[in-house]
This record gives structure tokens, sequence and C-alpha cells, in this order.
């Protein structure tokens, strides 16, 4: 064998480490591709967070009391109608002359229109804070809504994690890596393409071994003098 | 290589979180103009009128009241066209305003109550938006949004109502029905003694 397959252990040993490289370059651009799938995925329900919140918003914009008061004010001429005799009094007893018959009458007259403007004041005070109830009950359900749209990010940033750290490198190229290595170092070691045999490079690790071997025995019966 | 893909999902990152800032302006822009709408603010002004109008009608009731007692109080004491006639009118229709007064201070205030609750509701909504779709502690605020102050603003102003403004300034009516019960003591006490009523 001659001197010219000497690059063989170096090119060995280059594929090697390339085959590393590759193989966590792959594993990086995976966990990337995953990490930003997961990126748009908690976009797209932040997404969804937002819209629900926008139309929470706009309903508050939209917001009158105005069915509160309607409601409040039938409610209140309902019971008026209902309570009108005891309101007026007992009207039973003489007819009584027509001063007082026109008197009576303005009176009845009197509660009834207090009476009315009484429902309608009542109801107008309350109608507010009616419209704020049902505002809140809006805005508790939205709040309930992206209470489980931020449970299901959550779910999709762990699904994430769990799939960036599950990619493994590839099998083949891992084993191959350290392998083609292994080979180029013993190659090297075995001193391949350097044109000596491999019978003469034994022989001369043997010599080699056994000079060192003597000066040890040398050196352990020698006195030591100070 | 390695880099250059988390600078790609970085790139991404910071994509998203450019456009959930942008999503956040354009949420509490909603909030605050949902708020400041020209109708909400119209909703303040005929909340104050209601319960300038309860008061108003309630005061002048009052004052309807206290005017009656106190005219048939001078008839009863022969005192109608006098200084004491005078000085209590005087003294009705300073209790009349100052019923006013505090009558419009509790329309006011009902009125910040309601305000009040409103901007705690508008709060807890930009809390919501600043905090994300992640933000399981301001959905919880937000779930727990109570009705205090809108319920506040209400009680102020019909509960409470503005009470009996005349309550200690009806001396001649007072005293007048107080000669009045004396009367009737006397008389009753000499119809047990001598079997018949005093006539006079």
């Amino acid at each position: 064998m001659g001197t010219e397959a000497v690059w063989v252990p170096y090119a060995l040993a280059a594929l090697g480490a390339g085959a590393g490289a590759i193989n966590a370059r792959n594993v990086a651009k995976q966990q990337e591709r995953i990490q930003v799938r997961g990126i748009a995925a908690q976009a797209r329900r932040q997404a969804e967070a937002d819209a629900r919140f926008a139309d929470a918003t706009r309903e508050i914009g939209r917001s009158s009391p105005e069915a509160e008061r309607a409601e409040a004010l039938d409610n209140f001429t309902s019971q008026l109608r209902a309570s009108k005799a005891s309101a007026e009094g007992d009207a039973s007893g003489p007819a009584g002359s027509d001063r007082y018959q026109t008197e009576a009458a303005g009176a009845k007259a009197d509660i009834q229109r207090y009476g009315g403007q009484l429902a309608d004041i009542t109801s107008r005070i309350n109608a507010p804070a009616r419209q704020r109830d049902r505002e809140k009950v809006g805005l508790r359900r939205a709040g309930s809504d992206v209470a489980g749209i931020a449970r299901n990010a959550q779910g999709d940033a762990f699904l994430t994690q769990l799939l960036a750290q599950s990619v493994r490198p590839n099998t083949a190229l891992s084993i191959a890596g350290p392998l083609l290595s292994g080979a180029a170092q013993g190659m090297a070691g075995g001193g391949w393409g350097t044109g000596v045999s491999s019978e003469e490079l034994v022989a001369g690790q043997r010599a080699g071994m056994e000079t060192i071997m003597e000066g040890l025995h040398r050196a352990r019966r020698t006195p030591i003098v100070i | 290589m390695g880099a250059g893909s988390s600078d790609r999902a970085a790139r991404r990152a910071e994509q998203a979180e450019a456009e959930r800032q942008e999503q956040m302006r354009i949420g509490e822009a909603r909030v605050n103009a949902a708020y400041d709408t020209p109708a909400r603010q119209q909703q303040y002004a005929d909340f104050l009128k209601a319960i300038r109008e309860g008061f108003m009608l309630d005061a002048n009731r009052q004052k309807a009241v206290a005017d009656r007692r106190l005219k048939f109080a001078l008839a009863r004491a022969g005192q109608t066209r006098g200084s004491v006639e005078t000085d209590q009118k005087r003294t009705l229709g300073e209790e009349f305003t100052k019923g006013i007064i505090g009558s419009e201070n509790r329309a006011q205030g009902a009125l910040a109550d309601l305000k009040a609750d409103d901007e705690n509701t508008r709060q807890a909504l930009i809390s919501m938006i600043r905090s994300g779709a992640d933000a399981t502690t301001a959905a919880s605020r937000m779930m727990s949004l109570g009705a205090a102050n809108a319920e506040g603003a209400r009680s102020r102003a019909l509960t409470d109502g503005l009470g009996d403004i005349f309550a200690g300034t009806t001396d001649v009516y007072l005293r007048s029905e107080d000669a009045a019960a004396r009367r009737r003591g006397a008389r009753d006490a000499q119809v047990s003694l001598y079997g018949k009523p005093f006539t006079g």
C-alpha cells in the first residue's frame, strides 16, 4: 500500500463529523418547525380570544337601558292598576255636593298622575343598574369563554413543548458518525498510507516497549543518593 | 444552521407578538370607544335627570303638605299675617332649599357610583385584553365582576330617598298640635268630672 492513501482516514473522520452535524441540524430544524407551528397555534387562540372580547365590547357599545326601563314601567303600571281602588279610597256612602264630587274626581286624577310620574321616574332610575347587570352577565360569559380558550392555548403550548422535546436524531446517522470516526482513528493509528507494513509497525512497537521496561527495571535497582 | 432555524422561530414569535400588541391596541380603543359613546353619556344625563325629577317630586309634595299644615296651624293659633307667619315661612323656605341642595348632592353621588361602576368594568375589560389568551386570572376577575356600584347608585337614588326635609322646622305646627291636644285633654277631663262637656 502506497503513501497516496494517507487521506482515507481524514476523509472518514470528516464523514463521521459530518454525519453528526447533519443529524444535529435535522433535529434543530424539526424542533424549529414544531415551534413555528406552536406559535401559529397560539396566535390563532389569541385571535379567537380577541374576537370574543370584540363581540362583548360591541355589545356594551350598543347597550341601552330602554328595554329594562320599558319592562320596569310595565310592571309598575300593572301594579298601579291592580291597586287603583285601594289608592283612591272608599267611594261608598252619600254622593255629596257637586263641588265635593268635582274635587273627589280631581283627587283621583291626581293619585293616578302621581302614580304614573313615580312609576316613570322609578323605572328610569332602576333601568341603568339593571342594564349594567345585563352587561356584566355578558362580560362574565365572555370571561368564561376566554378562560376556555386560555386552557386550550395552554394545552397547545404543552403539546408543542412535548413534540419539540420528543424529536430524536436519525438512528442510522447516529450509528454511522461514531463508526466512521472510530474507523478513521483506527486507520490513522495503524499507519494507514504511511508505507510501513503492519508487521514492521508491530515489531517496532514491541522493541520500544522493551526499552521502556528495561529502563524502569534499572531505575528500581539504583540506590537513591542524597 | 441551528442558529438559522431558531432565528426563524424567533422572527415568527416576534411577528406574533407584534400582531398581539396591535390587537391589544385595537381592543383597548374599542373598549374606550364603547364607554365614551354619546349614547352612554346621554344615559348618564338621563339617569341624573330622573333622580332630580324624583327628588323634586318628593320635595314639592313635602313642601305642599308643610305649607298646608303651617297655614292651618297659624290660623288655629291666630297668627295669620303676623311676624310669626313670616318667620315660619322663611324657615320653611330655607329648609326646602337645604333639602334641594341635599337631594342634588345625593343625585350627583348616585351618578358618580354609576360612572365608577362603568369604570371598573372598563378596567376589567382592558386588563383582560392586555393579559391575552393566557389570562386565566383575568378571566376569573371578569367572571367575578360584581354589581356593587350600579346597585349603590340605584339604592342611593331610590331606597334612601329624600327623607323628611321639614322634620325639624314645623315649630308653629307642632306647638299648635300640642295646644290642640291640651284643649282636648281639658275638655275630656271636664266630661268625667261634671258629666258634660264645657261649652264656654
